[in-house]
């Protein structure tokens, strides 16, 4: 491979280029898919090819090929190069990376059983199992369910003498269940809330699917009598299926430094965490903790380095509340309104990217993408029964559902898949047409309770879309449950 | 890579040629594209990539699965081969599995441009140029995307089925924002043709969108008028064409399902102005004339004048309903009126102007409930004119709500793969108010 890459960088650097790098990558992924006793299709897939990325006198090019050999790379990176060097005349600075180590070295996800070794008929008889146990229930109309694998080998190497052999797993098991009242004309829907993992098929069995399967069944068919939400200001305690979420829009994106800068404004959009609020911000009450990582176990956005070749790690957006840092990439440290912001606040010195660069394929650019970024657990002992004694007029939400959030991430609204009114202290029964709508730093404000380490979790997901033209990205998220007080629940239920 | 028509045959009759299953289907699909990103108005990255992916699906007896490669070498395809027999042989018989076509008849569509294929980074440049060129002139701040890409798609199988065509297509669009961040306005504009792409009038128009949003007052939220820009409608409407799975209505589980059991087709479900139609041949659209599987895209009316026409069958529901497979939507054209936004707004009492929509998602698929929030200039219309900009809103409505309360339609315009009027609907539902420019 080393050879391979060579030419690259060498090509580059005769060319003009004060940095290349390139990525030769294999993506494998697997897509089991099935319907109640039918598999409806079992998709196998593989894509190999290299992207080289130059900067020319301050100027990204980028080129891409699925022809790896010496002289499609040559062709290729030459391509990379003119493209950088057309560019140029219009631009107003220069793009300056931020010092970066040289390293030589391999990575890979730690997992225990290969889910591509996994005979595909063991795969295939759990899903239809659980289908089949979702269909014993009373009121279960349908049953869909699937498993994506997914295996990305890349090889990155750079002008900075950097040569890397990452091996990177995630997988996801998933099922939804439908019941269908056809005389009222209604229908609703229950789905497993299982989220993916940087995991071997280990992950697989931990869920136990199987035993689940009725457990979901049932919550869609009561949903179908549950009682329609009366709207209002309520105090919300969210589980970690949900609230995994809710981090992942509301603090995982406003703290894109590229986002704050106006560099996603046609697209993805702004963000309301301007530089100026760097060290003054206080973005959440003081049990409000964030973290950023692409090291942890398990997670979606681990690795060993990024696509800059910069080592992975640990670091703090939000600290007792206040917010304090981006996610940043070399092309991005050096920023003027970055370096000055922080100097201002008086917050320390940052030189070295946090490693957050990420291409999702050999022919995607690559470009700041979202970490791990996971909301630290209370201090104090504290259950999510604890919680639910604790609280008078609220709703217990859990899972995924409807989300959405506007393009400087002020304002959201997030559903679940159940919801449980609580009144003084206790579960009485399930709710429906449920959503939350809330202002981003209103909403942190008013978290009062966080639950202790006990019950941190991490959702994730696989398809975090950001860019032009649109990359997906895989993060993770991990929290334990925590309440919100005086949230604006609305009633989503209408008729036409 | 492109692969031309006989390069297409070659390859795919060599890897049905490899293959012992009963019935085999090969999808070859592929091309070249470029792009520019710009921000800050300043290009920030650009790239060309040229790719190609090779689909084999094989079948024994009622037994399937598929595997996708992008490499054509002999080892790869040999391997391409062997994975899938060996998948499909482990998959249990699928109680729906239906025999690949045979020859079909295609309409002749020609989405080619010489000019996008031929479209370098040096012409991404000039139009980014003349986009950059009024946003700078009124010292505001614009981001942009500008791409283009020429690919071919193929298909052929064991029954003798081939097809093949290639395409370019063409976009750009750009949001310019104020300095101070008060104001931010977008457009875009798309065609098979990049030098029908006019990246300098999209910028001209965003410029005047961002100039006039900023200071936006505050509307309280509330139930409105709306007028829809061709932009928001595409981005609104699209979620009630592809909900009308037949399938997924006759299970109950949709909202062109019927109470008591079975669909809505032959009810009216919106406003006698409203026709929805797919139409592949539509000159400013031109799509695919066929579907991954060989299925032949053809002209179909969704909602004609209010009432549901038809809902989409794939092969396996078609066959057990008796009806003809009409694969999915392959565009969607809302037949318009014959005036411009312009007009629309002329002949508003008070509405709601809005420019694009953003984040929509599914609240309750029942309904067709959706939320997301307006975007990139919201305006007040008082008395046929734009009084000023609102601050933006979110949104809980559902498009069949607004489709049975249109009053007025502009001509419909070419929006990415749709072709759309403006709408000029009596209410709609903006939910709450959001902060964000």
């Amino acid at each position: 491979m080393k050879d391979l890459q060579d030419i690259a960088l060498d090509a580059a650097r005769s060319a003009g280029a004060e940095y290349a790098d390139i990525r030769i990558s294999n993506h494998r992924t697997q897509n089991i898919r099935t319907r109640e006793e039918r598999v409806q299709s079992v998709s196998n897939g593989e894509s190999f090819g290299f992207g080289v990325r130059v900067l020319v006198n301050g100027t990204w090019g980028f080129a891409s090929s699925h022809i790896v050999d010496k002289n499609e790379i040559a062709k290729v990176t030459k391509r990379a190069v003119d493209i950088a060097k057309a560019n140029r005349v219009i631009q107003l600075k220069p793009v300056m990376l931020a010092p970066v180590k040289s390293y030589e070295d391999t990575w890979k996800t730690p997992i225990k059983k290969d889910p591509f070794s996994v005979p595909l008929e063991e795969k295939i008889n759990l899903l239809l199992k659980v289908n089949e146990e979702a269909l014993n229930i009373k009121g279960a109309s349908f049953c869909n369910s699937f498993m994506l694998i997914m295996n990305e080998r890349k090889y990155f190497a750079s002008t900075e003498g950097t040569y890397l052999d990452q091996d990177t797993y995630r997988i996801w098991p998933q099922f939804t269940v439908t019941a269908v009242d056809r005389d009222k004309g209604e229908f609703e829907t229950g789905t497993s809330e299982i989220y993916p993992m940087g995991s071997g098929y280990e992950f697989v069995e931990e869920n136990e699917m199987v035993a689940l399967a009725p457990k979901i069944a049932e919550q869609a068919v009561e949903k179908l009598s549950a009682k329609s939400v009366d709207p209002g200001k309520k105090d919300i305690i969210l589980d970690s299926t949900n609230l995994w979420l809710t981090i992942h829009e509301s603090i995982g994106h406003p703290t894109e430094l590229d986002r704050a800068l106006g560099y996603e404004a046609n697209y993805a959009g702004t963000s309301f965490l301007t530089v100026d609020k760097m060290g003054k911000l206080k973005l959440g009450s003081d049990i409000v903790n964030f973290a950023a990582d692409k090291t942890i176990k398990g997670g979606l956005a681990s690795v060993g380095y990024d696509d800059d070749g910069e080592k992975t790690k640990e670091w703090y957006l939000v600290k007792d509340g206040m917010f304090i840092d981006y996610q940043t990439t070399r092309d991005q440290v050096l920023w003027p309104e970055y370096q000055n912001a922080r100097k201002e606040a008086g917050l320390p010195e940052v030189t070295e990217s946090y490693g957050t660069c990420y291409g999702d394929s050999w022919s995607s650019i690559p470009f700041q993408r979202m970490p791990n970024i996971h909301l630290d657990p209370g201090k104090e002992t504290l259950s999510p029964d604890d919680l639910i004694a604790d609280t008078k007029d609220g709703i217990y939400i859990t899972g995924r559902a409807s989300y959405s959030i506007d393009q400087q991430r002020y304002n959201f609204q997030f559903s679940g898949q159940t919801f449980h009114e609580i009144k003084n202290g206790k579960i009485t029964h399930m709710l429906k047409d449920v959503a939350y709508q809330a202002n981003t730093k209103e909403f942190w404000n008013s978290c009062d309770a966080i639950c202790d380490e006990r019950f941190w979790k991490m959702g994730g997901s696989y398809y975090d879309g950001k860019g032009q033209p649109g990359q997906s990205n895989a993060v993770s998220h991990g929290c334990p449950p925590a309440r919100f007080r005086k949230v604006n629940v609305i009633n989503t239920g209408k008729t036409i | 890579m492109i692969l031309n028509k006989s390069d297409s045959r070659a390859l795919i009759d060599k890897i049905l040629s490899m293959t012992t299953a009963d019935e085999a289907r090969v999808n070859l699909s592929g091309g070249r594209a470029g792009n520019t990103r710009f921000a800050l108005n300043a290009i920030t990255t650009s790239g060309d990539e040229d790719t190609l992916s090779i689909t084999l699906r094989t079948a024994f007896g009622k037994r399937h699965a598929s595997m996708s490669v992008n490499q054509t070498d002999d080892a790869s395809l040999e391997t391409l081969v062997e994975k899938t027999e060996e998948a499909a042989r482990f998959a249990p018989e699928d109680s729906e599995y239906v025999p690949e076509l045979g020859p079909q008849t295609y309409l002749p569509i020609k989405a080619f441009s010489r000019n996008t294929a031929g479209a370098s980074a040096r012409s991404r440049v000039k139009g980014t140029e003349a986009a950059l060129r009024p946003a700078r002139r009124n010292d505001l701040i614009s981001a942009g995307f500008l791409e283009h890409d020429h690919s071919f798609s193929a298909v052929g199988n064991s029954n003798e089925l081939f097809a093949h065509s290639e395409s370019t297509n063409a976009s750009f669009s750009n949001t310019i924002r104020t300095k101070d961040g008060k104001g931010s306005g977008w457009a875009g504009d798309s065609s098979r043709d990049i030098r029908k792409v006019d990246c300098g009038d999209a910028g001209k128009r965003a410029v005047w969108k961002s100039k006039h949003s900023a200071d936006a007052q505050t509307l309280e939220p509330g139930i409105y008028p709306v007028i829809l820009e061709p932009q928001a409608v595409a981005d609104f409407m699209r979620f009630a064409a592809y909900a009308m799975s037949a399938r997924t209505a006759d299970e109950g589980r949709s909202f062109y399902s019927k109470k008591g059991g079975g669909n809505k087709l032959g009810e009216k479900v919106s406003g006698a102005n409203i026709t929805v139609r797919s139409q592949p041949t539509h000159p400013e659209l031109l799509g695919f004339p066929f579907g991954g599987n060989g299925l032949p895209a053809q002209e179909i009316p969704w909602i004609e004048n209010g009432i549901l026409k038809n809902l989409y069958y794939d092969r396996y529901w078609a066959h057990k309903n008796n009806v003809e497979a009409t694969g999915f939507p392959s565009n969607m054209v809302i037949e318009g009126g014959s005036g411009s936004v312009e007009d629309l707004i002329r002949g508003a009492e008070k509405a709601v102007l809005v420019t694009r929509l953003w984040y929509i998602r599914f609240v309750d698929p029942q309904t067709i409930l959706m939320t997301g929030l307006t975007r990139d200039g919201t305006f007040l219309v008082e008395n046929g004119k734009i009084k000023h900009a609102v601050k933006n809103f979110r949104f809980n409505e559902s498009p069949m709500a607004v489709l049975n309360k249109v009053e007025n339609m502009s001509k419909s315009v070419r929006v990415g793969g749709s072709l759309v009027p403006a709408m000029h609907a009596s209410e709609f539902n903006f939910a709450s108010l959001s902060d964000a420019v």
